[in-house]
């Protein structure tokens, strides 16, 4: 099993929450992703999974402009994201009992 | 909200321009505003990728990063929730009817050509070849330059540098302006249809390079160089190399002409015939006669002229003469 399989599955969840604790462009979302422990997510479907939550209204977009470099985009969640965020957790809570129950080792049945 | 890095972003990098136009090329099948949304950031954002670049030691490279941009693309496109592109050889613009190409890519040999489209290596390499257009864009600058001298009449005379109306300065500057020309053009052809047109007028020109370079070869070849008069075997020669003149002075320091010299055993000296000048000029040695009409090839100091046509290089293109020799300033004798 990869765990890159399983990520496709999460993401919009991952991305959602990590947006939640606080704003971040594309690559800040990345690696905070990876810092948290999901080091196979791929850059390029954090990115689509951004612009996918931002068009389907998830996520809201500001520009910051900056001195040094060019301006980066900057994403965070809206009352639509947070509500979206909550049912995923539910779906996602109930799937991971739901497979952690059928990993414990079981007594065979007399 | 999360730290916002300072440190400088590199849009202008070019790997980072041929990355982005990998990927913008996998989603062809994308309408405008799509592709263009879904690309909205990317650049900003593969900046950052690759000004990350050590930091983590990971590998450097945005290929090596990111993998190939073909997956890239379609990792982006699926994430994205966007439409699958139809086929390979479907994209707008190509004039394959449906069923032809589904018999094209239905068959054995098309679905080998799609693995092998589909295969990392070949996005790889079509990265690779990106990051090289830049390179393409000043040889062609230079190559239309070229071509059209290489073409003319003196093709030699223009390899590697090319002479525009003779000479190699305008030759120069003439290839610097198509230089920009070039790279300005290269940089503003995005558009499909247009970039179609100006690969085509690329392969024209290489093709036309090669056929002329061939042109330049037969000339290089017929070059032939002008040598001494060998009937004398040994030719005067000095600690500095071949003599080619010889100024002989009286004690008085005047300067004599038509002087005959010959040597311990009565034959005369023959000085070698001098072949280059600094100016490019072509020279011949004008020897003067003797009474019975023969030309006195061991009178010195010897004579030479520029040709009867008019100054010209080897080949023909006009030169223009400078002084041959400067005066030579008389030597100093001991009072007697």
């Amino acid at each position: 099993m990869e765990a890159s399989q399983l990520l496709k599955g999460v993401l919009d969840v991952a991305v959602l929450a990590v947006v939640r604790d606080a704003d971040g462009y594309g690559y800040d979302v990345v690696r905070r992703l990876r810092a948290a422990g999901l080091e196979e997510v791929g850059d390029a479907s954090v990115y689509g999974t951004l612009r996918r939550l931002y068009q389907a209204g998830a996520l809201t977009s500001y520009v910051v402009p900056s001195d040094e470099g060019p301006h980066r985009k900057y994403y965070a969640i809206n009352e639509s994201g947070r509500s979206l965020l909550e049912d995923e957790t539910k779906i996602w809570r109930a799937f991971s009992d739901a497979v952690d129950g059928l990993l414990e080792p079981r007594e065979v049945a007399a | 909200m999360s730290d916002v890095r300072t440190t400088k972003l590199d849009l202008a990098n070019p790997e980072v321009e041929a990355y982005l136009a990998a990927v913008r090329d996998e989603l062809g099948h994308l309408s405008e505003a799509e592709r263009g949304d879904l690309l909205d950031d990317l650049a900003l954002h593969l900046a950052e990728v690759a000004g990350d670049e050590g930091d983590d030691g990971g590998p450097t490279g945005l290929v090596a990063r990111l993998g190939p941009p073909a997956r890239y693309a379609a990792e982006l496109r699926a994430a994205a929730g966007l439409p699958a592109p139809p086929d390979v050889g479907s994209r707008p613009g190509s004039v394959t009817s449906t069923g032809l190409r589904d018999a094209v890519v239905g068959s054995r040999a098309g679905r080998l050509a799609k693995s092998a489209w589909r295969h990392p290596w070949t996005g790889e390499t079509r990265a690779y070849v990106r990051q090289l257009t830049p390179a393409w864009w000043v040889l062609r600058g230079y190559l239309v330059v070229a071509v059209l001298a290489w073409g003319g009449t003196n093709g030699a005379d223009s390899f590697p540098v090319p002479s525009v109306a003779g000479s190699w300065f305008l030759g120069v500057v003439s290839v610097a302006g198509a230089v920009a020309v070039s790279i300005a053009v290269g940089r503003r052809t995005t558009r499909r249809g247009s970039r179609w047109l100006v690969g085509a007028l690329d392969v024209v020109l290489a093709l036309a390079a090669i056929g002329a370079l061939g042109n330049v070869g037969g000339d290089l070849d017929q070059v032939t160089y002008i040598s001494g008069p060998d009937q004398a075997g040994y030719e005067l020669s000095s600690p500095f190399g071949p003599v080619t003149n010889i100024y002989p002075y009286s004690r008085d320091g005047r300067p004599l002409d038509d002087v005959l010299l010959f040597d311990q055993d009565g034959r005369p000296l023959r000085a070698a015939f001098q072949e280059w000048w600094p100016d490019g000029c072509v020279r011949i040695v004008e020897y003067p006669t003797a009474a019975d009409g023969v030309a006195v090839e061991f009178a010195y100091p010897q004579r030479y002229s520029l040709l009867p046509q008019g100054p010209v290089r080897f080949g023909g293109p006009p030169c223009t003469p400078t002084p041959a020799r400067p005066p030579v300033p008389l030597p100093a004798f001991p009072a007697p």
